[in-house]
């Protein structure tokens, strides 16, 4: 009998060590070392001084530094939401199609644009928003503005750039909890008195809830890591935390700090989930 | 005695599926392991096929100790009960498969699988694939799957229970004619008693992963050993409930008719507890009154409800005494038409009563 | 009424969603660098563009570090999404949650930690550095990927092909894998993707040497505009519009076969 059940855990523990093995070395242990990190001190010439200190973290309270956090904070959030707000529709409508290979199709269309590259995708949008761009052109060849419209390089032009790249990771989880609720139960609705706009608040919405609370964890965690979008599309004005760290891993060479930054967006993101968890007690993403 | 199982037990974390479990079945028996959900037959089977490790206890097979020995080794073969069928080959390949992991010749391979093919009537089935097959046919794959490799035990886990009325009995006749061919044991689990009582040679009732009672069919029907058995086997009439004590040496009998009362009822010295069943197909009904010489009891009473089940019918007697008795009578056309709220006389004979341990 | 809103809603968001891809393949076309008139129709960046010899590098270390860290991580990720399958043992959740952490994980963090990892431990920058950083995430995929597949296998198979005479291997091979094939593919499809498109990690963990394809072309948009991007963009937005229907074609050729 023994035997046989040693044998089982041997299997078992060579199917998981590769992914075992690889996650905690190269994924587990590089978390452990940006916490040790944020405790040393930049060296003259770039490198790292092992000397222990928390000025990192005291420089992060520098207003410099602060506001850039919290504008990183408020504009991931207003992300999340804008793209809750813009996505739903969407997916309500693909999931109410009757034919499923329209709703496939729909599907299909929907990721389409995600299949280029999201750095190229952020490039066209500067060539729409510039100065010289799409929009403006166009503005001013039908004589309604005299002067470009400052749209590029602006809080506007990364909240917008944000929303088009993360949009999908909203209208998918969405779509996913949309159709999973039975069909039977709008008719029990309209059945018992409630006309559409009941219905939608008191049936859909409520069923979709996990699908609502994954899709707004699936953009606004990432969001809170963005560099690209707010580096292209918003120039040097409006930075969030990710441009600050690019800079001090690249220019600046103030490493420790850096790591003392990527820290502080680990300790949102485990804060977030906790109080998921709190709230929702029985959800999982 | 060529199968034995001695002594099996397999606890699931704190559940326990089989307590104790022994039983010797014979080489060429149709044996059936009844019970209801979840007492722990399915379990066994797998255990007996090598799939489930036991906890303790042992397996012999023709007098070799079976324990340490895998399930790909042991000569038994299984049906299961969503049939299982490996869904990206063809018919072809899933009756085949046994024979390739044997290493069988590529001749030799079509040719039992067409024999068997041809031997349940799906051989024009051969390269469909599982998905394109109704449940009918997914289960004569199955069972041919298994035939193929001539076992010498087959084992079947609730392989009918998935069809629809009329096919489970086609299938049940498939299985008996099969049966006669071969010399193959069956192992054949199920909570349907019809089926067991139709088909089994011996019925072994498993109940909380205990065998209660191994016998024949008659013989678990006619004379059950508890009080269980003889409730999961048909309908019965409780007449009455008998608590056995002693009291310093005298015994005495306490003679209850509450089912409440006989379970709460529990003397220290408790021998013994019983009950007195009647089947209602044995007792007779009738709109005239009865001969009181031909039967050992018998009452008055109204009809207040009437189950019309096809070739039966069962009728539901509130009697004088206020007791309420389940009649069942075949509708053959000559008895006079019993309706709700007639009045009727009903009475059983002396043969008819059991003592049943509870 | 409600349903016309719907309706133009949806008709607005797909519009959106696609006004930055149409300008994009439309300016690939344009003679004119400047995009903002139409200056006529013209080849020359996709020509300029097969001939930008680092462009073509980077097209080739993502090709090959996207199936290289596909199939590493899909092995990896069947082989644990099979132990989860079938064993149980305390704590299992727990670690099933730890095995998804990286799929929550902003790419920065991951990122700037394999950075200061591979510094700490001396490793060079370079190919190798961004086919591991690929891999660690990629296997978090490929491994909930197939578990959620096995979800939906029956639960009997291996046993059936163990009752007739496989041996643990063998079912394996004949058996389970083919049942999770789906999951199988679909695990490697996206991990490639993953890797294709990634940028965020490779620009932190990228050594001189080799460029892969998204950090190239941010050095080409901080550089100025350049529509040999725009070209390179349809191509790619094509060779996917290509994949997809033929992976579609395929499925409905494989269904008709089956129902043969």
């Amino acid at each position: 009998m023994l035997k046989l059940k040693v044998t089982y855990n041997r299997l078992r523990n060579l199917f998981l060590f590769p992914t075992v093995i690889w996650i905690t070395v190269f994924f587990l242990v590089p978390l452990i070392l940006i916490l040790v990190f944020s405790f040393f001190e930049r060296g003259v010439y770039g490198g790292i001084e092992y000397n222990f200190t928390t000025n990192n973290f005291s420089l992060i309270f520098d207003d410099l530094y602060y506001k850039t956090i919290a504008r990183t904070f408020i504009v991931s959030l207003l992300n999340a939401v804008l793209c809750l707000l813009a996505g739903y529709p969407l997916a309500f409508y693909i999931s109410t199609r009757s034919s499923t290979r329209f709703k496939n199709a729909l599907l299909i269309l929907t990721l389409l644009p995600f299949w280029t590259n999201f750095l190229i995708r952020t490039f066209s949008w500067m060539m729409i928003l510039g100065n010289e761009g799409l929009i403006n052109s166009m503005l001013i060849k039908l004589h309604l503005i005299d002067h470009p419209l400052e749209l590029l390089f602006t809080p506007f032009a990364v909240q917008l750039g944000l929303l088009y790249n993360y949009l999908p990771f909203m209208v998918l989880p969405l779509f996913a909890s949309i159709e999973k609720i039975d069909k039977n139960l709008y008719l029990a609705s309209n059945d018992l008195g409630a006309n559409g706009f009941k219905t939608f608040f008191n049936v859909t919405l409520p069923l979709s809830r996990s699908g609502i609370l994954t899709g707004l964890f699936l953009v606004f965690i990432p969001s809170l890591g963005e560099f690209v979008t707010p580096d292209l599309l918003g120039g040097a004005k409006s930075p969030m935390i990710g441009n600050i760290i690019k800079d001090q891993f690249l220019t600046a060479r103030n490493w420790p700090f850096g790591s003392a930054l990527v820290f502080i967006i680990m300790m949102v993101i485990l804060f977030a989930l906790i109080l998921k968890n709190k709230v929702f007690k029985h959800q999982s993403i | 005695m060529s199968l034995k199982i001695s002594n099996i037990s397999k606890l699931f974390g704190k559940t326990i599926a089989c307590d104790n479990v022994g039983l010797n079945i014979n080489q060429g028996e149709f044996f059936f392991i009844l019970g209801p959900s979840g007492c722990g037959k399915s379990t066994l089977l797998k255990i007996i096929a090598g799939l489930l490790q036991q906890d303790s206890g042992s397996i012999e097979y023709e007098g070799n100790l079976y324990n340490e020995i895998p399930a790909y080794e042991r000569p038994f073969n299984m049906v299961f009960q969503n049939y299982s069928l490996f869904p990206h080959l063809s018919v072809f390949n899933n009756v085949a498969f046994g024979l390739k992991m044997n290493i069988t010749s590529k001749e030799e391979t079509k040719r039992k699988v067409e024999e068997v093919l041809a031997q349940f009537q799906i051989s024009e089935l051969s390269e469909r694939k599982p998905e394109q097959l109704s449940g009918g046919q997914q289960q004569r794959v199955a069972l041919a799957r298994a035939i193929v490799n001539s076992p010498k035990i087959l084992l079947l886990d609730e392989p009918l229970s998935a069809l629809d009325e009329k096919l489970r009995v086609e299938m049940q006749q498939m299985l008996k004619e099969l049966k006669a061919k071969l010399n193959t044991t069956f192992i054949y689990v199920t909570h349907n008693q019809e089926e067991a009582l139709s088909m089994g040679d011996r019925i072994a009732i498993m109940n909380k992963g205990k065998i209660e009672q191994v016998s024949t069919p008659r013989d678990i029907y006619y004379t059950p050993s508890t009080r269980f058995i003889a409730e999961f086997m048909g309908e019965v009439n409780i007449l009455s409930y008998k608590v056995y004590h002693t009291e310093g040496g005298i015994s005495s009998t306490d003679i209850l008719y509450d089912e409440n009362e006989f379970q709460l009822s529990n003397p220290k010295t408790l021998i013994k507890k019983e009950i007195q069943i009647v089947r209602p197909e044995n007792i007779d009904i009738s709109k005239d009154p009865l001969i009181k010489a031909d039967y050992v009891e018998s009452k008055r009473g109204i009809v207040i409800q009437k189950l019309f089940k096809g070739n039966t019918t069962t009728y539901i007697v509130k009697c004088d005494d206020n007791r309420i008795i389940k009649a069942t009578d075949f509708n053959t056309g000559f008895v006079e038409l019993i309706l709700t709220g007639n009045e009727v006389y009903i009475g059983w004979k002396s043969t008819a009563i059991k003592n049943v341990k509870a | 009424m409600r349903k016309k809103f719907l309706s133009i809603y949806t008709l607005f968001a797909f519009a959106f969603l696609y006004l930055p891809i149409l300008v994009l393949v439309a300016f690939s076309f344009n003679k004119d660098k400047i995009n903002s008139s139409w200056s006529g129709f013209t080849l020359d960046w996709y020509s300029k563009l097969f001939q930008n010899v680092d462009l073509l590098n980077s097209f080739k270390a993502s090709f090959f570090i996207g199936i290289s860290s596909a199939t590493i991580s899909t092995i990896f990720g069947t082989l644990a999404a099979y132990a989860l399958y079938k064993f149980s043992f305390k704590g299992k959740k727990k670690f099933q949650a730890i095995l998804n952490f990286p799929i929550i994980t902003p790419d920065i963090v991951i990122g700037i930690g394999l950075l200061l990892f591979y510094v700490f431990i001396n490793f060079t920058l370079g190919y190798y550095s961004i086919l591991i950083a690929h891999i660690t995430f990629n296997v978090a995929y490929t491994t909930l990927i197939i578990s959620t597949r096995f979800n939906f296998i029956d639960k009997n198979l291996e046993n059936a092909a163990i009752d007739l005479g496989a041996k643990p291997f063998q079912a394996f091979r004949f058996v389970v894998v083919p049942a999770i094939m789906p999951g199988i593919i679909a695990a490697f499809l996206i991990a490639f993707t993953l890797s294709w498109d990634d940028f965020i990690i490779a620009f932190f963990t990228s050594g001189v040497g080799t460029t892969t394809l998204p950090v190239r072309v941010y050095s080409m948009i901080k550089m100025g505009v350049n529509p040999q991007i725009n070209a390179i963009s349809t191509l790619t937005l094509v060779v996917s519009l290509v994949v997809i229907l033929i992976a579609l074609r395929f499925q409905k050729v494989s269904n008709i076969l089956n129902k043969k």
